[in-house]
């Protein structure tokens, strides 16, 4: 009978080891590799001009993005319920200066305080226009920011065109999506959007990624995966 | 002041900016200063790492939006903790492996319970990242505290 030598048995147990320990710092050689050149902080990125194009074409993104969902949307329906629809949406940039030390909060402090007419629960948006998260706080010259994967962050949402579910931050992974019925018939790939105040934008906070029913439950187990990429988000755009 | 208690708390400074700065963004689990007390409770006499605590947990708490100084209690019952063990058992080695990875793992379940936030990945990940991470904190931090090199 083939017996395994001591050394052989050495290396299989290395080899075990790595295997176990690799899942758990996986992330930290991905954001290594991937996205530590995104977040290194090159003077060309703070520069104004950059920074103000970048504004005009994400606010352009998501004017298209209106016009889109207008297009799309009971326009009678809209004038019976006596939505108000502004002309142009205000965006306010901000950087991140910091996150929260906890690993059980996902909180992010950005530059933008009162002084830049940032108010509680703004929605901010990345620079591809999805949602990152919602203002909690405000201060003088900087405010909290929590972002999607913060356990304390709820927000009400839409799935396409299949009405209201409640969003539920989670530490990692995908997100939970509550309050979901059956008769909404909601599908792995429908698109789920935050809606700002009246303005009618819609802004796109990812796709359903799976749904379930649960025994015993009146609403369905959704699982949402968001679109932005946290990975290397610095900088953010306040709705206002 | 002693250029060792200098040098601890810069040290500390430091672990502190990179949580808060988190140039790994949240990839990285484990929270640096709670690495840095742990090795200040073990190494440290009681009062010289109350201190610490009770000064980085107050500056933590700040900046974590966690409920009314939940770090600072946080950080001081753990050194007073392994300060009783310290000088109730005398098996050094063992000891300090079974000191690190309990307090990591009962600070691990304090946070889940405080946050009411369960993942049992997140839990497992902050646990062996962390004691991996001290031990390397301990390698070399312990000889430039202390003005000793490996050699």
């Amino acid at each position: 009978m083939y017996l395994p030598s001591r050394i052989k048995l050495k290396y299989i147990g290395w080899f075990l080891a790595v295997l176990f320990i690799f899942p758990v710092f996986k992330d930290i050689f991905v954001h290594l590799f991937f996205y530590t050149s995104k977040t290194i902080d090159f003077s060309y990125r703070t520069d104004p001009q950059l920074r103000d194009l970048k504004e005009k074409n994400l606010r352009l993104s998501l004017e298209l993005k209106r016009l889109q969902n207008l297009e799309q949307e009971n326009i009678k329906l809209k004038k019976a319920i006596g939505i108000r629809s502004k002309s142009r949406v205000s965006l306010t940039y901000a950087k991140i200066i910091g996150f929260s030390p906890s690993t059980w909060r996902r909180i992010a402090y950005i530059s933008a305080g009162k002084d830049s007419g940032i108010v509680s629960d703004s929605l901010a948006i990345d620079e591809n226009g999805y949602l990152v998260g919602k203002i909690i706080e405000v201060k003088d010259d900087f405010s909290t920011l929590a972002l999607l994967h913060d356990p304390y962050l709820s927000l009400p949402v839409f799935i396409k065109d299949k009405g209201m579910a409640w969003l539920q931050g989670s530490l990692r992974g995908d997100l939970a999506l509550r309050y979901v019925e059956s008769k909404q018939k909601a599908a792995a790939g429908d698109e789920v959007s935050a809606v700002w105040r009246e303005s009618g934008f819609a802004v796109r906070v990812g796709e359903l990624k799976a749904v379930q029913e649960r025994k015993d439950d009146f609403f369905l187990d959704v699982r949402l995966e968001p679109s932005a990429d946290f990975n290397s988000l610095r900088e953010v755009f306040i709705l206002d | 002041m002693k250029p060792s208690t200098i040098k601890i708390f810069s040290a500390l400074v430091l672990f502190l900016f990179l949580d808060f700065f988190r140039p790994l963004h949240f990839a990285l689990t484990a929270e640096l200063l709670f690495i840095g007390i742990i090795f200040v409770s073990l190494h440290f006499a009681l009062t010289y790492s109350l201190v610490f605590c009770a000064v980085f947990g107050i500056l933590k708490d700040s900046f974590s939006s966690s409920f009314f100084l939940f770090h600072t209690t946080c950080f001081i019952l753990f050194t007073v903790i392994i300060n009783y063990v310290r000088t109730q058992f005398h098996a050094k080695r063992a000891l300090k492996t079974a000191v690190v990875v309990l307090s990591i793992a009962a600070y691990a379940i304090l946070n889940s319970i405080a946050f009411s936030a369960f993942d049992f990945w997140l839990m497992f990940s902050f646990c062996l990242q962390s004691f991996l991470l001290f031990y390397v904190v301990d390698y070399f931090l312990m000889p430039w505290v202390r003005g000793l090199s490996h050699d």
